[in-house]
C-alpha cells in the first residue's frame, strides 16, 4: 500500500515536470511578444531591441534552465502585460474557478443522483425514458451556445438573473448550469447504470429478500457503492471541466484562471501562460493522484496492475 | 441494419439520425440551393421563410453576407463530420496501437506509454488546442492532428486495461506456447477482442470531438473562412442573436441533433456488445 | 484683434483663451462637491497603470483619467493645454514648454520641471523597457530651465512633439514617488496628476476611480466610477439594458438601432478617427501595376458594406485621411463601386480572366477585421480575382505582418490617434514591417507638411497629398467606423472624437 502511495507521488511528480517541459516548449513556439506589445510605430530595429533587452534572443535551452530554476522558488517571471509577478496574479484568480467548478460539479452531481436513482428504481418505465432523454440531450448540448441562449432568457427577455459577472447565487447559477449540463447527463447515466447493477446484486437481493423496504435497500447498500464510480469520473472529469470553464468564463466575463489563460495565450504573455498551465495542470494531477488513491480505500478489493 | 434496429430502438433512432446527416454530407452539393460562399449584401440578415420577409429562396434564412443558411448548413455537415470522423479515427489509430502495446507487453514500455497518457491528460484540453491551434495555425490538417490528441489516451487506457486481462487468458497463453510472434498475437488474438468497445468509444468520441471542433471555431481557431462548419456559424450568428436569431439556432440545432445522434448510436451499440462482452471476461 | 499680423504666439494665446472659455479653467471654484457614482462597462480594461509599458490603445485612452499630458484634447479635438500651460517651438529641435503652477499628484507631491525630466528621461532609458519607447524615440534629452520651464531636446525636427507628450505618450510620473515605490507599485497604484484617483483593482473583475477632488480643472462631477471590463458584446449590452452599469462601450453596430429604440438609453456615436483600408504589396506583380490597384478599388463595393456590416455607421473614405483629420478634403471623391470597370482595367492590364492571390486577415484586436475582410473578398471574386483566406489571431498576424510574410493583401486599421495625417501616411508608406508602398514625391510632400508648424498652413497642403494617393491607389480604400457609446438616461456624457475614453466631464442627473 505504502508503496503504491510512493509509486503514485512519484509519478506525479515526474508527470508534473513533463507538463512544465512542455508548456514552456509551446508556448514559445507561437510567437514573439515584442511586436504584439510595441505599438505599430515601431520600427523593426525597435523591435530587436526590445527583444534583446528581454531575453527572448538566448537559445531555448537556456530560457528552460532559466525558467526552472525561478520556477522552483514559485517565480515565474513578471507578466509581459500586466507589469507584476505571474503566479501570485494567477493564484488571485483561482478561488473565482474555484467557485464556479465545484459549484458546477456539486450542481451536476446534485442532479444526477437523484435522477439516476430515480431512472434506475424505475427501470423501463416512463420516468425512465424521461431521465435518459434529458441525459442524452444534455450530453449532446454544445454548452457554450446553452450560455448564450440562458443569457438571452433569463437575463435580458425576463431579468430575472444578472447578465455576467462574479457575485453570489444570482451570478453563479447561470455559468456553473453551462458547465454542469455536460457532466450532469454523463453521472446521470453513470448512476443510473451502477445502480441497476448494485439492485441486481446478491446482497442486496438477500436484503430484499429479508423483506426490507426499497428505499431502505436502495440508500443503505446500493447507493454507497454506485458512489464509487462516481467519486471516480468527477475527480477524473476535473479536466475536462476545467475545460469548460474557459469559453464558459469568457461568455459570463468570470474573473477566473481559464479567461485569464486565454488573453494570456492570445497576448503571448508567456510567464502567464507558464504560471498557469503549471497550476491547472498541476491541480488536475493531484486530483487525479486523490482519486486514484481514495478509490483504493474506498474499494480495497480493487488493486491496480 | 433493420435488425440492428429491432435489437435496439435507440441505436436504430441514432443510426437513422446519422444516416441522414451523412447523406446530407455527401450529396450537399445535390442538396443544397446555393454555393455556401456566395455572398450577396443586399439580401443580408433575411430571416426564414415563415417569418416576415422571409422567402423559399432562403429557406432558413440569410446570414450577415447574404448567404443561404440552410445551404451552408448542409455544406458544414460535411466540414464537420469530415474533421470529426477524421480526428476520431486517427486518434482511435493512435490510441489503439498505444493500448495493445502498452497492455501487452508491459514493463517499462508501459509505464512510458501510460505516463504519456497522463501527461496529455493533465491538459485541459481545450487550453492544449487552443495554444496548439495559436501556435500552427488553423487550417483543416492541424485541427484534425490537435483533436487526435485530444482522444487517443481513452483508448489506450481502455485497451491497455482490456490487453492486460486477455493476455492472462488461455487461448493467448497456448498461442504463446506455440511460438507465436507478439505482433501475431496482438492482432489475432487481442486486437479482435477489443474492437467492439473501442467501436463504442468511437461514436462516443466522433461526438465529443464535434462538440470540441465547434467550440473551437467559436473562439474563432476552427477552420477559416469562407468555409462553412457549425461551429463558425454559431459564432457568426452570436453577434446577431437579437436581430438575425436563426443564423445561430440553426446551427446550434444541427449540433445538437448530429451529436443526439451520435451518442443513440454509441450507446444502442454499447447495449448491444454489452452482453456478448460480458460473456467473454 | 490687432491689426498686426498674429504670431503664432498670439495663436496659441488665443487657443489657450478659447480653451479656457470652454470650461477648463484652472483654479476654478468648485460647482459643487463631486457625488454619486457611475458604472461603465468597457470592453476591455488596461493592463497597467504604469504609462510606460502599456500595451494597446485600450490601455492609453483609460489611464489619461488618471494621469496627465501637458497637452491634452478638448471636446472638439483641438490640442490645448494641460499640464503645460503653453509651449513654442525655439528652433527645429527645442520645443520649450510653460508649465501650469500648482498642480499636485494625488499624493502630495508638487508638478514642476523635475517631475517632467524624470519621465521623459524613465521613457527613453533603455531599462524600463518601456514598450512607448519607439513613439518617443525623436527624444534627445530635457533641460530644465527653471522649476516651471523645461526645454526638450528632439534628435531630429519633430513638429508632433506637444501632442506625443500629451495623453499619449507623456503622462507624468513624481519622481519622488515613483522611485519609492518602485515599478511594480505603478503599474496598480498610480500616483498621478488626473482627475481621477484608482481606489481600488481586482483584475478582470473591476477597477474602482475616486474623484480627485483638488484637481486643477476643478473636481469631476462624479466622486466614483466603477468600470467592469465586460469582454462579451452580448454581456456588456445586456447588462447597460438591465440597467447593472450606467454607461458602455462600445457598442456593436448591429445593436445600435436595437438600443436607440429603447428610451431609456441614449446612443451617442463618434467618427472613430481608424481607418480601414487593404494594404497591397506594390511591389509582387500584378499589383505593380496601378491599373490592377484602381481595378481592385472598383471592384469592392464599400457603401454596401457600410450599409450592412456597419448598419450605416460609418464613412465612406476616399483615401487613408479620416473625416475628422486635418487637412481632410471631401473634394477628393472615394472610387464609385464599378464591377465592369474594374474588369476592364483588369484586362487592359492583362488579366482579362483574374487571378488568385492570397488575402489575409485576423480576428481578436480592437476591432473587428474578420468580417470586412469576407465581404471584401467576396466582391473581389466577382470580378474573377480569386482570394484565398488566411485568417490568424491578431498576435500571430503581428509579427508576420513586422516580418513581412504577409500575403499580398492583407486588411489592417490604424487608429490616427495623432489625429494628424502625416503621421498615418508616414505609416503605411514606410517602405517596410509590412507597408511596402514609397512614392518620392509623396515624401516630399510630407516633409514640407511637417516643416509647417501653422494647423493652418498644413491643412490645405494636405489635398494634394489625397489627390496622389488616391491615384496611386496602394491601398484599397474603406472607411473609418462609427463607434458607439450607449447610456442610461441619468448619465450626462458626450465622447470625444479621439478614442479616448475621458470620463472627467462624465455627470449623473437626478
Amino acid at each position: 500500500m505504502r508503496a503504491y502511495i510512493a509509486g503514485r507521488l512519484a509519478t506525479a511528480v515526474l508527470v508534473i515536470l513533463g507538463v512544465s517541459v512542455v508548456s514552456f516548449f509551446l508556448t514559445f513556439l507561437t510567437g514573439d511578444p515584442a511586436e504584439i506589445m510595441l505599438p505599430p510605430g515601431a520600427t523593426a530595429a525597435q523591435i530587436e531591441k526590445f527583444r534583446a533587452e528581454w531575453g527572448f534572443d538566448d537559445p531555448l535551452f537556456v530560457q528552460y534552465w532559466r525558467f526552472l530554476k525561478r520556477a522552483v522558488h514559485g517565480d515565474f517571471g513578471i507578466s509581459l502585460r500586466h507589469g507584476q509577478q505571474s503566479l501570485p496574479l494567477i493564484a488571485a484568480r483561482l478561488p473565482a474557478t474555484l467557485q464556479l467548478t465545484v459549484t458546477a460539479m456539486l450542481l451536476a452531481i446534485a442532479l444526477a443522483v437523484p435522477l439516476g436513482v430515480l431512472a434506475a428504481t424505475h427501470r423501463g418505465g416512463p420516468i425512465d425514458l424521461l431521465a435518459m432523454g434529458v441525459a442524452l440531450v444534455g450530453q449532446s448540448v454544445p454548452n457554450f451556445w446553452l450560455a448564450i441562449m440562458m443569457i438571452l432568457l433569463f437575463a435580458v427577455s425576463w431579468g430575472l438573473l444578472p447578465t455576467s459577472g462574479r457575485g453570489g447565487f444570482a451570478h453563479v447559477v447561470m455559468p456553473a448550469a453551462a458547465i454542469a449540463i455536460n457532466l450532469m447527463a454523463l453521472l446521470t447515466r453513470l448512476v443510473r447504470s451502477t445502480m441497476i447493477e448494485m439492485l441486481s446484486e446478491d446482497y442486496v437481493r438477500t436484503a430484499r429478500a429479508k423483506g426490507l423496504r426499497e428505499l431502505f435497500v436502495t440508500s443503505r447498500h446500493a447507493l454507497p457503492n454506485a458512489l464509487i464510480p462516481l467519486v471516480t469520473v468527477v475527480g477524473l472529469q476535473f479536466g475536462y471541466i476545467l475545460g469548460g470553464a474557459v469559453v464558459i468564463e469568457t461568455i459570463f466575463t468570470w474573473p477566473g484562471v481559464g479567461l485569464f489563460t486565454i488573453q494570456a495565450i492570445l497576448n503571448r504573455d508567456y510567464p502567464v501562460v507558464q504560471a498557469s498551465v503549471f497550476i491547472l495542470a498541476t491541480a488536475v494531477v493531484l486530483i487525479n493522484l486523490t482519486v486514484d488513491l481514495l478509490y483504493v480505500w474506498l474499494d480495497p478489493r480493487i488493486r491496480v496492475t | 441494419m433493420i435488425r440492428l434496429a429491432r435489437r435496439s430502438p435507440l441505436a436504430g433512432a441514432g443510426a437513422l439520425i446519422v444516416g441522414l446527416v451523412i447523406v446530407a454530407a455527401l450529396t450537399a452539393p445535390l442538396l443544397a440551393t446555393t454555393d455556401p460562399i456566395d455572398q450577396d449584401l443586399s439580401v443580408a440578415l433575411k430571416p426564414p421563410f415563415w417569418v416576415g420577409d422571409g422567402s423559399l429562396r432562403h429557406p432558413l434564412g440569410t446570414d450577415h453576407l447574404g448567404r443561404d443558411v440552410y445551404s451552408r448548413l448542409i455544406y458544414g455537415a460535411q466540414i464537420s463530420l469530415t474533421i470529426s470522423v477524421l480526428a476520431a479515427f486517427l486518434g482511435a489509430v493512435v490510441g489503439v496501437v498505444a493500448g495493445l502495446v502498452a497492455g501487452y507487453l508491459g514493463g517499462r514500455v508501459d509505464t512510458i506509454i501510460m505516463r504519456l497518457a497522463d501527461l496529455n491528460l493533465a491538459f485541459p484540453l481545450i487550453l492544449l488546442a487552443l495554444a496548439v491551434v495559436a501556435l500552427l495555425g488553423a487550417n483543416l490538417k492541424n485541427l484534425v492532428i490537435v483533436m487526435a490528441i485530444t482522444t487517443w489516451m481513452i483508448y489506450a487506457r481502455v485497451v491497455r486495461g482490456l490487453s492486460l486481462g486477455l493476455r492472462e487468458r488461455e487461448f493467448v497463453q497456448a498461442a504463446r506456447a506455440l511460438g507465436a510472434h507478439d505482433a501475431r498475437i496482438i492482432a489475432r488474438h487481442i486486437l479482435p477482442n477489443v474492437l467492439a468497445p473501442v467501436m463504442v468509444i468511437w461514436t462516443l468520441e466522433v461526438a465529443r470531438i464535434i462538440l470540441m471542433e465547434s467550440a473551437l471555431s467559436f473562439l474563432g481557431l476552427g477552420v477559416p473562412p469562407p468555409t462553412p462548419t457549425w461551429g463558425r456559424m454559431l459564432a457568426e450568428g452570436r453577434d446577431y442573436l437579437t436581430v438575425a436569431g436563426w443564423i445561430a439556432v440553426f446551427p446550434g440545432l444541427a449540433i445538437l441533433l448530429t451529436v443526439l445522434g451520435i451518442n443513440f448510436l454509441g450507446d444502442g451499440l454499447r447495449d448491444l456488445l454489452d452482453p456478448r462482452l460480458r460473456r467473454q471476461t | 484683434m490687432n491689426p498686426r499680423t498674429l504670431t503664432r504666439r498670439d495663436a496659441l494665446r488665443v487657443l489657450g483663451l478659447t480653451a479656457a472659455a470652454a470650461g477648463l479653467h484652472g483654479g476654478a471654484p468648485a460647482v459643487a462637491a463631486p457625488s454619486g457614482e457611475a458604472k461603465i462597462g468597457l470592453a476591455a480594461e488596461p493592463n497597467t497603470f504604469d504609462p510606460h509599458l502599456t500595451v494597446g490603445r485600450n490601455t492609453q485612452i483609460f489611464i489619461a483619467n488618471v494621469y496627465d499630458g501637458l497637452t491634452a484634447r478638448d471636446v472638439q479635438g483641438n490640442l490645448v493645454p494641460a499640464l503645460a500651460e503653453s509651449w513654442k517651438r525655439l528652433n527645429a529641435n527645442i520645443w520649450q514648454f510653460a508649465l501650469r503652477k500648482g498642480v499636485k499628484f494625488h499624493n502630495g507631491d508638487d508638478f514642476n520641471a523635475d517631475s517632467v525630466k524624470f519621465t521623459l528621461d524613465r521613457a527613453t532609458n533603455p531599462e524600463t523597457k518601456a514598450t512607448i519607447s519607439s513613439e518617443l524615440s525623436t527624444i534627445a534629452g530635457t533641460e530644465i530651465g527653471d522649476p516651471y520651464t523645461v526645454n526638450v531636446v528632439t534628435k531630429t525636427p519633430d513638429f508632433l512633439l506637444p501632442v506625443r507628450l500629451g495623453e499619449l505618450f507623456g503622462l507624468m510620473l513624481s519622481p519622488k514617488h515613483t522611485n519609492a515605490a518602485g515599478k511594480e507599485a505603478i503599474a496598480i497604484k498610480p500616483n498621478g496628476t488626473g482627475p481621477f484617483k484608482l481606489a481600488t483593482w481586482a483584475k478582470n473583475e473591476r477597477l474602482v476611480l475616486e474623484a480627485n477632488e483638488s484637481y486643477w480643472r476643478g473636481a469631476p462631477k462624479v466622486k466614483t466610477i466603477v468600470v467592469r471590463p465586460i469582454l462579451e458584446d452580448a454581456a456588456r449590452v445586456a447588462a447597460l439594458q438591465a440597467g447593472e452599469v450606467d454607461l458602455i462601450a462600445p457598442i456593436p453596430h448591429v445593436r445600435i438601432a436595437e438600443l436607440q429604440r429603447n428610451d431609456k438609453l441614449v446612443i451617442k456615436t463618434i467618427a472613430a478617427p481608424r481607418i480601414f483600408h487593404v494594404t497591397i504589396d506594390v511591389r509582387k506583380p500584378p499589383f505593380d501595376n496601378v491599373k490592377v490597384r484602381q481595378a481592385l478599388n472598383y471592384a469592392v463595393d464599400v457603401n454596401t458594406i457600410l450599409k450592412t456590416l456597419y448598419f450605416g455607421h460609418g464613412t465612406r473614405l476616399a483615401t487613408v485621411v479620416d473625416k475628422g483629420a486635418l487637412g481632410y478634403d471631401p473634394s477628393v471623391q472615394p472610387y464609385p463601386y464599378d464591377p465592369s470597370k474594374a474588369k476592364a482595367l483588369l484586362a487592359e492590364a492583362g488579366y482579362p480572366n483574374g487571378f488568385e492571390v492570397e488575402f489575409d486577415s485576423f480576428t481578436g484586436s480592437i476591432a473587428d477585421h474578420s468580417k470586412p475582410a469576407e465581404a471584401i473578398m467576396g466582391y473581389l471574386q466577382k470580378v474573377g480575382i480569386r482570394a484565398k483566406a488566411n485568417v490568424f489571431e491578431f498576435s500571430s498576424f503581428g509579427p508576420r505582418r513586422v516580418q513581412n510574410r504577409t500575403a499580398p493583401l492583407f486588411i489592417y486599421s490604424i487608429g490616427n490617434a495623432y489625429l494628424e495625417p502625416s503621421w498615418v501616411i508616414r505609416w503605411m508608406t514606410q517602405g517596410g514591417l509590412g507597408m511596402h508602398y514609397k512614392n518620392a514625391k509623396l515624401d516630399e510632400l510630407l516633409t514640407r507638411i511637417e516643416a509647417t508648424d501653422d494647423p493652418r498652413k498644413r491643412a490645405p497642403q494636405y489635398t494634394e497629398v489625397q489627390k496622389l494617393i488616391k491615384d496611386e491607389a496602394p491601398f484599397i480604400f474603406l472607411y473609418q467606423a462609427d463607434a458607439a457609446f450607449g447610456m442610461s438616461a441619468r448619465v450626462d456624457y458626450t465622447p470625444r472624437p479621439d478614442e479616448t475614453q475621458w470620463l472627467y466631464p462624465l455627470g449623473l442627473k437626478g
